[in-house]
């Protein structure tokens, strides 16, 4: 696997960052308050290094809202909460006044329908600035912990032990709920390698 | 914005049941008169509006079976005057282009007041 030159390691950071931004405005509009970002750190590495720096950031159960995006460059995108938020976001999201067990019935639905929008709305700001068009899978949900969810779903994806991962950690929080996220985009090796050469086209014009 | 006073009916059709409900509880709100039916799916949208005949529709892009362009095209196909607006996730510019060489609304989700406002206006032609 390639290595990212500095200057690609910040290109990839830049247009992360503002498809980032882009998510959080999004976020922030559909639960009703702001949303804090950290600065993305992006990360090219095998899947085994991300599950172990992963695993020691994050052990708590996560819902995990998958969605493979095909193209030119596939790459499966997770977006992922702590389990405990889960319930929490979806009352923000449909507001207070439902009942506890209408909530519950709905927050697979819920979840799956606030990754479809902040994942589509990263990955399009991908698009548009590298030029890449993507088919989206439909979403799907899956309970997960920190040191299983690279191995899982490189499986799931067909991808073996031996994709990359884009690992791009974002911590962001509604300040108001103690809601915590990450996101995370899973590549082959191919992929990795066109992504590369397109961020190459975009850092020289 | 002014409440709608004329009588008409809309199709919303999404695959999220969390999205139909907050469309839904917009256009009540501001259009009392319209006569309002949801479908899950681009299938279920051409089967309905077979019986229902929609003026508006509201539409997903990525949802199971056929997609929201494509379904929009059956709409239209059925009836030129429906007034389609996209409503979608997928944000990238080729959906743009997509809904803009068929001449109907694009509005980026989340289903905000703002966002369900701005498919309104495109769905009256302001």
């Amino acid at each position: 696997m390639k290595a990212l030159t500095e200057l690609e390691q910040d290109a990839l950071a830049e247009v992360f960052n503002i498809g980032v931004g882009l998510a959080a405005d999004v976020l922030s509009q559909m639960v009703n308050e702001n949303v804090r970002l950290s600065v993305p750190l992006v990360e090219l590495t095998s899947q085994e290094v991300a599950s172990t720096q992963f695993h020691d950031r994050e052990n708590r159960p996560l819902c995990a809202i998958r969605q493979t995006y095909s193209g030119e460059v596939t790459t499966d995108a997770i977006l992922m909460f702590p389990e405990e938020n889960s319930l929490e976001l979806v009352r923000s999201m449909v507001g207070s006044d439902i009942p506890l067990e209408q909530l519950t019935e709905m927050e697979q639905d819920a979840m799956a329908e606030i990754g479809n929008i902040i994942l589509n709305a990263v990955i399009s700001q991908l698009s548009n600035t590298l030029g890449l068009s993507f088919e989206g899978s439909l979403p799907e949900v899956n309970m997960v912990t920190g040191d299983t969810i690279f191995a899982d779903f490189g499986q799931a994806a067909g991808l073996g032990g031996q994709a990359s991962v884009l690992m791009l950690t974002i911590d962001f929080e509604l300040s108001r709920r103690q809601v915590s996220g990450y996101l995370a985009f899973l590549l082959d090796i191919p992929s990795s390698e066109k992504l590369i050469a397109r961020l190459d086209r975009f850092i020289h014009g | 914005m002014e409440q709608v006073a004329t009588a008409g009916k809309l199709l919303i059709v999404d695959d999220s049941k969390v999205s139909r409900m907050r469309i839904r509880a917009f256009f009540s709100a501001q259009c009392p008169a319209w006569d309002i039916q949801e479908a899950g799916t681009g299938d279920e949208a051409i089967a309905l509006a077979s019986t229902f005949r929609p003026d508006y529709v509201t539409m997903d892009v990525n949802m199971p079976g056929m997609s929201g362009f494509e379904a929009a095209d059956l709409l239209l196909m059925y009836n030129p005057a429906v007034r389609v607006v996209m409503l979608t996730a997928n944000i990238q510019e080729s959906s743009r282009k997509l809904a803009a060489v068929r001449h109907i609304g694009f509005v980026a989700k989340p289903p905000t007041e703002a966002s369900l406002t701005q498919a309104l206006k495109f769905l009256l032609g302001a």
